[in-house]
Parts: C-alpha cells; sequence; structure tokens
C-alpha cells in the first residue's frame, strides 16, 4: 500500500517574546521531531493529552501554522513548500474537520453556502450543479437536501459535525485530517458521527490521521496508532501491539486511566494505577532525559516503536 | 511588572514623533505663516525686509530642521510665543490649566458618586423595574447632544431658578475677595459645566457597570460561592462587586482621556476660562504656537491615560500580573 | 439496612422559557442512601444537571420553578427559608462542578477561597482557618500546599485547580457531596487521579455522593446505584453491575451499545434514532423514548409508563422493554428524518 502522506522530521516551535524589545529569547516546542506516514485510505490515530501537541500536528499537516523545519511528502512529492498557499492542489486533497465545529462555521452563511465554500475555490461550476452537489454531499452524511437553505444555529451538535464532514467532503480529498471531531458529542450522537467516518472511508477510500485523547474511540477508529507527550511520540505502532503491551510509561498510564466499563475490575485498576504511579516517579529516568523530554523512538519489532534510550 | 510599564512608556516615543509630524505636516499645509500680512499696514517694511525676517528666524529652512528645531525647543521648555497676544504660550496656559483641572476633577467625583451607585442597582435588578427605569435614563442621556443638553442645564438652574451663574469660572466682583469667597465662586461656577460633562459621559460607565454586573452574576463562580452557602447580599459584596468593578478602573484612564474632549466643547459654551476656550479661540485666532502646544499637550494626556488604565489592570487582574 | 442521606420526592424542576414554563426535570423519585455513590447519567438535556442544582437552588430563581420535596435530615430543602438553606449549603451538603477554572473566582487567591468556607460557617480565628486550609490542600494531595494557597487559580493546572474544588466541598466534612460532571474537563490520566482521589476521600469521610455524568466509563468506576435518565424521566434505576450486565430499559441498552469498544471494532456502532427533543417539545404522555424506538409496535408501550420494580431492586419504565431488540440493520440505512 503506498503512503498518501509522508512527515518528516518536522518540527513546530512558538517564539516566545521578551527583553525590553520584545526580541525572541527562545522557542516552546509545540512539536518537536516527529515522522510518520499514513497509507491510502488508511486511518491513523493520534492520541494524547491537551497541550501534547497532536492538534499542532494536524494544523502543521493543513499549513495551518508554520512549519520550523522537516519535510512533507503527499502523494511522493515534497510539498513543503507549497503547503501554506491557498489554492494548490494539495489544500484540495487534505481537509479537516474540527472538534468545535460550529466556530468554524459562518452563523450567518447557509448550509449551501458553508458546504459549497471550497467547491467555489477550487472548481468552477453553475449555480445548478453547485446545489446538486451539495445536496448529494448532504446525503451522504445523512442529511436530507430540505436542510440546504438552514443557518448552522439551526442544527444539533451531532447534525453540525455531520455537516462539518460533508464540507471536508466537498473535493474529494484523499486525506482528513479529524481534530478530536466526536469530543463535543453526546454518545449516541457520536455513535452516529462514527458511522459515517467510518461509510465515508470505505466509499471513497479516504485516508483519515483520527487525533483524539479518547483511547475507546481511536481503539474502534485505526489499525495503527502514534502516542504523543511532551511535544514528541512516545509509542508508535499498530493498535494491536500497542494496546496488548504498552512498553512506555506515559502510554501505559494512559491505558491504566482509561475507565473500565467492567464494574468488577474496579478495585483491580484502581491498584494498577497506583503501581504504574509508583513505577512512574521511581523509574522516570528509563523513560525520559535528564531534562525531561522524551527519548528518540527505537524498533522493537516491525509493528512498534517506543521512545526509550 | 516595572519591566512592562517601562517598555509602555519607552513606546509612547514612536507615537509622540508620529503626533507631533502630523501636528507639524498640518500646519506647514495651512496657508502663511508669522509673518505673512503682518507689515501689510507697515510701509517701513518692504517685502525685502519680510524676507529677511523669514531667514533670520530660520522660516526658509528644510521643513525637517525647523521640525527637530520645533521639537528641540520644547523639550528644552521653550514653548514658543503666542502670536496674538505676544506672551509666553507657557504663561498662557499655566492661567488656564486651574480652571480646567477644577472642572475635571470636580465631574470625574461625580461621574464615580451617581454612576457608580446606579450601575451596581440596574446589574442587580436586571430585568426589573428599576433597571429599566435606570436604562431608559440612559437611553434619553445618550440621545441629547452635549451642545443641547448645557444649553437646556443653563435654562433651568441659570434663569428658572436663578441659583447658579450662567458662564464664566469666577464672578469678577470677588476676584480680591477672601479665600472663601474666591473657592465660593469657583465651585459655584463650576457645578454646570460639570454637570453637563459627567451626566453624559456617567452613561457609559452605568452601562457598562450593570452589563458586567448581570454578566459575572451567570458565570459559574458566583454559583460556587451560592454553593458555599453565602447569601445572596454577599455573594454580590464579596465576589461580583470587586470583579465587576475590574473593567471600570481598567477604562477609568480612557474615560479620563476622553473627559477632556468634553471639557473643550463645555468650556466654550459655559465661557469657562480653561484650556479648551484658549484652544478654540487660538484656533480662529490662527495662533498656531498655543494650538500646537495644546494638541501635542492633550495628546500626551490621552496616551497617559491608557497606559493608567494598563497599569490599573495589571495591578487588579492576577490574570494578566507579569512574573 | 441502611439509612437514607437524601429523599427526593415528586421533584419537578421548571424553567421559563418565552414567558412559559417547561419541565426539565418531571417527577422524580430518588432515595440516597448513607455512604453510597448514586449514579445519575444521561446525555445533554436529560434533565441530570437540573436535578443536582435544584438540590440546593442553584438555578437562577427568576427563571426556576421547583415542586416536590427533598428530604435531609429532617428538613425539605425545597420549602426551607433561603436562611435555612444557606447554613446547609455547603457544611452538610458539599458541591463540586464540572469546569475548575470557572468554579473560582479568577481574583481571589485559593487559600481565600477555601477559608471561606471557615468564615461562613465557623468561628475559627485566622490562623486555625489557614491551618486548615493547608490540612486540606495536603488530603487533596496538592504537593506544595503553601504554594498553592498563595496562589490565583488561573496559575494552576486543571486537575489542581480540581481538587481545589474538591478540597472546598469536603472542607467543613459534608455528609452528602454532589459531583456534577466532576472530571469532563479533565484529560484521562487526571480524570482518573481525581476519581481515585474522590473514592479515597468518600472511604474515609463516609459521605454519600450523588454522581452526575454522561460518561459511563465514569459510572462503572465510581457509581454503587445508577439511574438513567432520558427526557427529564428516570427510565432505569438499578445496582451499577445490572445496568452493565443486565440493563433492561431500550435507552440504557442502546447507550450502552454505542460506546467504542475494541470486540465490536468490526460492526458499526449502535445509533439512536432521531434525537433528543428539546425542552420546548419534549414529549409529555406515553413513553417519551417510543419516538426513538419507531420499528418497536405502538401496543409494546404503556399508556402511562411508571417505575416499575421488574426485579428486586431494579426499576424499569415502560412495557417496552419486554420485546424490545435493536433495529434490523437493513433499516438501520433508513435516513433520518429531518
Amino acid at each position: 500500500m503506498a503512503n498518501i502522506l509522508e512527515v518528516k522530521n518536522l518540527k513546530v516551535y512558538y517564539p516566545i517574546k521578551g527583553g525590553l524589545m520584545g526580541r525572541t529569547i527562545g522557542h516552546v516546542k509545540a512539536v518537536d521531531d516527529i515522522s510518520f506516514a499514513i497509507g491510502e485510505g488508511e486511518t491513523v490515530g493520534l492520541v494524547g493529552e491537551s497541550g501534547c501537541g497532536k492538534s499542532t500536528t494536524g494544523k502543521a499537516i493543513l499549513g495551518l501554522v508554520k512549519i520550523h523545519s522537516g519535510q512533507i511528502v503527499f502523494n511522493g512529492e515534497d510539498i513543503t513548500k507549497y503547503i501554506g498557499k491557498n489554492r494548490s492542489p494539495y489544500r484540495k486533497n487534505v481537509q479537516m474537520i474540527f472538534q468545535d465545529v460550529y466556530s468554524s462555521m459562518n452563523p450567518k452563511e447557509r448550509v449551501l453556502d458553508i458546504i459549497a465554500e471550497p467547491l467555489r475555490n477550487f472548481e468552477k461550476l453553475t449555480k445548478v450543479e453547485e446545489r446538486k452537489k451539495v445536496e448529494e454531499l448532504l446525503s451522504i452524511v445523512g442529511l436530507s437536501s430540505s436542510n440546504i437553505l438552514k443557518y448552522p444555529h439551526q442544527f444539533s451538535g451531532g447534525q453540525r459535525q455531520r455537516i462539518g464532514i460533508a464540507r471536508a467532503l466537498a473535493l474529494k480529498p484523499k486525506l482528513i485530517v479529524c481534530d478530536e471531531p466526536v469530543s463535543a458529542l453526546d454518545l449516541s450522537v457520536q455513535a452516529q458521527v462514527l458511522n459515517y467516518l467510518k461509510d465515508i472511508q470505505e466509499e471513497f477510500g479516504i485516508a483519515y490521521l483520527f487525533i483524539s485523547h479518547d483511547l475507546g474511540v481511536v481503539e474502534y477508529m485505526c489499525k495503527n496508532l502514534m502516542v504523543m507527550h511532551k511535544s514528541r511520540f512516545v509509542e508508535k505502532g499498530t493498535e494491536d501491539t500497542i494496546y496488548k503491551n504498552p512498553v512506555h510509561i506515559y502510554t501505559k498510564r494512559l491505558m491504566a486511566a482509561t475507565p473500565d466499563l467492567d464494574t468488577k475490575n474496579r478495585q483491580k485498576n484502581a491498584e494498577i494505577r497506583k503501581k504504574i504511579a509508583e513505577e512512574y516517579e521511581n523509574s522516570k529516568s528509563r523513560y525520559y532525559k535528564e531534562d525531561g523530554t522524551v527519548y528518540d523512538l527505537k524498533k522493537l519489532s516491525e509493528e512498534h516503536y517506543v521512545a526509550m534510550p | 511588572m516595572w519591566k512592562t510599564t517601562f517598555r509602555r512608556i519607552i513606546m509612547l516615543i514612536p507615537q509622540l514623533i508620529g503626533v507631533t509630524l502630523l501636528i507639524f505636516i498640518l500646519a506647514e499645509f495651512m496657508p502663511g505663516d508669522a509673518f505673512s500680512g503682518r507689515f501689510v499696514e507697515d510701509p517701513t517694511i518692504g517685502s525685502e525686509r519680510e524676507e529677511e525676517l523669514r531667514e533670520l528666524h530660520g522660516l526658509n529652512d528644510p521643513w525637517h530642521i525647523r521640525y527637530t528645531r520645533w521639537v528641540g525647543d520644547m523639550l528644552s521648555g521653550d514653548f514658543g510665543l503666542s502670536l496674538v497676544h505676544r506672551r509666553p504660550v507657557l504663561e498662557m496656559v499655566a492661567e488656564r490649566i486651574g480652571n480646567t483641572l477644577l472642572l475635571s476633577i470636580v465631574s470625574i467625583v461625580i461621574i464615580y458618586s451617581f454612576a457608580l451607585p446606579l450601575g451596581i442597582i440596574a446589574g442587580k435588578n436586571w430585568d426589573k423595574p428599576s433597571e429599566k427605569i435606570i436604562s431608559f435614563y440612559n437611553f434619553v442621556q445618550m440621545s441629547i447632544p452635549t451642545v443641547v443638553f448645557a444649553i437646556v442645564l443653563q435654562w433651568f438652574f441659570g434663569i428658572i431658578l436663578g441659583i447658579l451663574p450662567l458662564r464664566g469660572s469666577i464672578d469678577v466682583r470677588v476676584v480680591n475677595g477672601t479665600f472663601f469667597e474666591i473657592w465660593g465662586s469657583r465651585l459655584q461656577h463650576v457645578i454646570l459645566p460639570a454637570l453637563s460633562i459627567s451626566l453624559l459621559s456617567g452613561v457609559s460607565v452605568i452601562r457598562f457597570l450593570s452589563n458586567e454586573i448581570n454578566e459575572q452574576r451567570h458565570l459559574d463562580y458566583t454559583v460556587t460561592a451560592r454553593a458555599k452557602g453565602l447569601s445572596m447580599d454577599k455573594v454580590y459584596r464579596n465576589h461580583i462587586f470587586r470583579n465587576s468593578m475590574l473593567p471600570i478602573a481598567a477604562t477609568s484612564g480612557s474615560l479620563i482621556a476622553g473627559l477632556f474632549s468634553g471639557v473643550l466643547i463645555i468650556e466654550n459654551i459655559f465661557t469657562f476660562q480653561g484650556m479648551g476656550q484658549l484652544f478654540f479661540t487660538s484656533v480662529s485666532q490662527r495662533d498656531w504656537p498655543i494650538v500646537n502646544f495644546l494638541v501635542v499637550f492633550y495628546s500626551i494626556l490621552t496616551m497617559a491615560g491608557f497606559l493608567i488604565s494598563d497599569i490599573m489592570l495589571t495591578i487588579f487582574d492576577p490574570r494578566i500580573r507579569i512574573k | 439496612m441502611k439509612n437514607r442521606a437524601l429523599s427526593i420526592k415528586k421533584l419537578s424542576v421548571s424553567f421559563k422559557m418565552n414567558g412559559q414554563y417547561y419541565k426539565a426535570v418531571d417527577n422524580i423519585d430518588l432515595d440516597i442512601m448513607e455512604n453510597e455513590v448514586f449514579a445519575i447519567v444521561g446525555e445533554s438535556g436529560c434533565g441530570k444537571s437540573a436535578t443536582a442544582m435544584s438540590i440546593l437552588r442553584l438555578h437562577n430563581e427568576n427563571y426556576t420553578k421547583i415542586e416536590g420535596e427533598i428530604n435531609f435530615g429532617g428538613k425539605d430543602l425545597v420549602s426551607i427559608s433561603e436562611h435555612g438553606l444557606n447554613k446547609i449549603k455547603g457544611k452538610e451538603i458539599g458541591m463540586i462542578f464540572q469546569d475548575p477554572l470557572s468554579a473560582l473566582n479568577p481574583l481571589h487567591r485559593i487559600g481565600k477561597q477555601i477559608e471561606e468556607m471557615f468564615v461562613i460557617h465557623t468561628n475559627l480565628n485566622s490562623l486555625d482557618r489557614k491551618n486548615r486550609a493547608l490540612e486540606l490542600l495536603e488530603d487533596v494531595g496538592i504537593p506544595n500546599p503553601e504554594i498553592a494557597y498563595n496562589s490565583f487559580p488561573h496559575e494552576l493546572s486543571g486537575g489542581m485547580r480540581q481538587r481545589i474544588i474538591i478540597a472546598i466541598a469536603l472542607s467543613l466534612s459534608p455528609s452528602l457531596l454532589i459531583a456534577d460532571e466532576p472530571t469532563t474537563a479533565l484529560d484521562v490520566t487526571i480524570q482518573a487521579q481525581i476519581l481515585d482521589l474522590m473514592r479515597d476521600l468518600k472511604e474515609k469521610s463516609k459521605a454519600s455522593v450523588i454522581l452526575i455524568t454522561h460518561d459511563l466509563g465514569v459510572v462503572a468506576e465510581m457509581a454503587d446505584r445508577v439511574a438513567v435518565m432520558y427526557a427529564g424521566q428516570i427510565v432505569e434505576l438499578a445496582n451499577v453491575d445490572e445496568i452493565f450486565e443486565n440493563p433492561k430499559h431500550p435507552y440504557t441498552k442502546s447507550l450502552l451499545s454505542s460506546i467504542p469498544r475494541k470486540s465490536k471494532s468490526t460492526n458499526r456502532l449502535n445509533t439512536i434514532f432521531g434525537s433528543v427533543p428539546d425542552l420546548m417539545n419534549m414529549p409529555r404522555d406515553g413513553c417519551r423514548f417510543s419516538s426513538r424506538i419507531p420499528w418497536i409496535n405502538e401496543k409494546e408501550h404503556e399508556e402511562n409508563p411508571k417505575l416499575q420494580e421488574i426485579e428486586p431492586n431494579h426499576f424499569v419504565r415502560c412495557s417496552c422493554y419486554k420485546n424490545f431488540h435493536f433495529q434490523d440493520s437493513s433499516i438501520e440505512k433508513v435516513k433520518e428524518k429531518e
């Protein structure tokens, strides 16, 4: 399977301004030297907690933040230079679904305009064609064409997220970056959106970079997985190997912290968490460098990489 | 915090250069200069002599030299002579500044002493009759132009009731009187102009504060405070009021800066002997040294007002305190 | 037999919208026992938070009507005077909120916010207040109590802030703790820490906890008994094991089957047909869930469904649970009517 996207040694640094004249006196390393690849039609999960750099990674791929260094290769072509350019074919092929989809929509625009916006940027369609296309997109996400003239506030959270998906689909992209697409939604609505994402992937062969803090959702959606912590990857591999055999202490903590639906395991889970917390305190040096940063990834097997010395 | 303050002050320098440049350029575009037309009626001075004088006073120098000379003079405390009165600008301003200061201070006192309570009442009783009445008052007050409002006050207090003087800043008959006579008269004269300024400027304070209180009341931390067992009155007193005053304190600087422009107009209506009146007469007499000085002076005051606002905010709001 | 810590009878909470009152909580009966964690779970708009907030009457009084009885320590919290309720708030019933940043006053130091509890309810002098506050900070696992004491809320992390909120809630050892989505705003690892902390503290203090949450994982980790709410009503109430292993009501079953889990990753997740009706369009008669399971024959529903004990300590509303089955996957493709 060919890779649709390859990210090589990506770094995103934000300058810290200081001093009397507001010079740059240092950098916040939001993303610090990460590499990964996404195969065609594949879903790769990116998990981590708030502030770990996972959203910034997504934004960097879309050219929404300035890349400090590194390379982004799309479909075999190095597009790092064009990434910020508005109407490059790359921007047509890579789309994004946001967590807070409502704030990504202009409240004064109708559904028709919201979904048609990417079409208007890239394709010259007549009014009639455009409308037909939008209706088609709405039906893909299970919304009837009678909604086409409504405004975003007239929809529920789940419906809005589906409109966001329809907008992302408009240009038949090869890759969609899904940034916490379901974390603001109720359980049953979340299930609906996840189902649609899976259906669409099957139908159109779109690859997803699925960014989430929810291990359950990632487990359900993804085959390959990257665990991000302190702006770097601590573990990378197939979802199977990582879930069965987490090696890095952070991955272990994350997994032990995820609530278990089996009430009988309650006591056991609390004890496991306690043990892992102790291990974390006692063996920091095994997992983190002296300055507290994460080591480079080391290969354990073809399917499993972990950040250890 | 001192570092930030210092940086803000440093940042004022380019702003000041901008303002002075602007004033200088505007003055450049004004037709004529200090000598043009001056000697028309004096046959002993011909146009050649006029040209000599220009050369002597450096009026023919390139603009940047004249600009730096002007700024340099100001920095060394020399603000030039009034063209009309042939007296130092500084002396003329000094005569007036006391009155303007008095008017401003009285206005501020009036603003805060009536606007804060009204804002609190309206904010506490949102959607209730008392708030509706205060909002209606605000609405009426806002839709009246300053001039009209001042004239109505003059008519009511000065003519109908006849208890307050219509214009001027002091009764000429008491100029040489005792301390109490002088200050009594001054205060009497300052009341009407101060009322005209403060009732109008107070509207924004009332609206701002009542909105803020109403907003704060719905924030989660007030629910926490209530869940602790505080009565609603105490929630207001211990939490909501202080948090709502924050933006008021923060805007006080700009309010005061804004006050000066109100003072400009009001002083003229009441022929109140202050800087605003001086400004207007100087403009109509093309007395550029005075006008230029006042514009620079007001610019500095406005900038200082905003600076004070920012500093107040850093003092009162721990969230933006610089570590 | 355990004693009741709190007893809710025929509680209704209505909100005023466009000049009219709408019931967000409709005729609820609940008993919270001593020393138990009672979870109320449901999706947004089901009335779980409205129920919790009504116990201390924390809603905006101008827009809310509370009916029924809430018995606590021999007093009815619905009818008790404001003054009487203020003596119970904080002291006997503590409250933990969802967003620990906005729940703290941004302009007051942490120490002051904790000590406020002692100022309101005790006669402790300032030195004792400070010592108690520092002890509390230590109890909730804050590494440097002195530093936290002098900090402002924004200077602490989300997890630390939630510990502060818990410290405030526990400061006077209340016998009942109401936790409204206590970990929703937190990261998973922090959530686990806070839940472990709450469990430990509860064991020590013997307090009862009412846990409001939308997260079934949190319920499974914390609760002894669970009430599932839908559209302002309790639709199922049972011990936590029963809820997860032997769910009866169609809504509970649907919720559980829509949780993404590894074992089911090849299947599609279950979704619930239609959407939650908003407050103004809430169905008032019959089984409120019937519109979400239209493939179930109308005859299966009761005309006036009540919560019934179908097994010991297991209550379910409406007889539609008996012959409930999930929608046939072939019909599932039927798109929603918007």
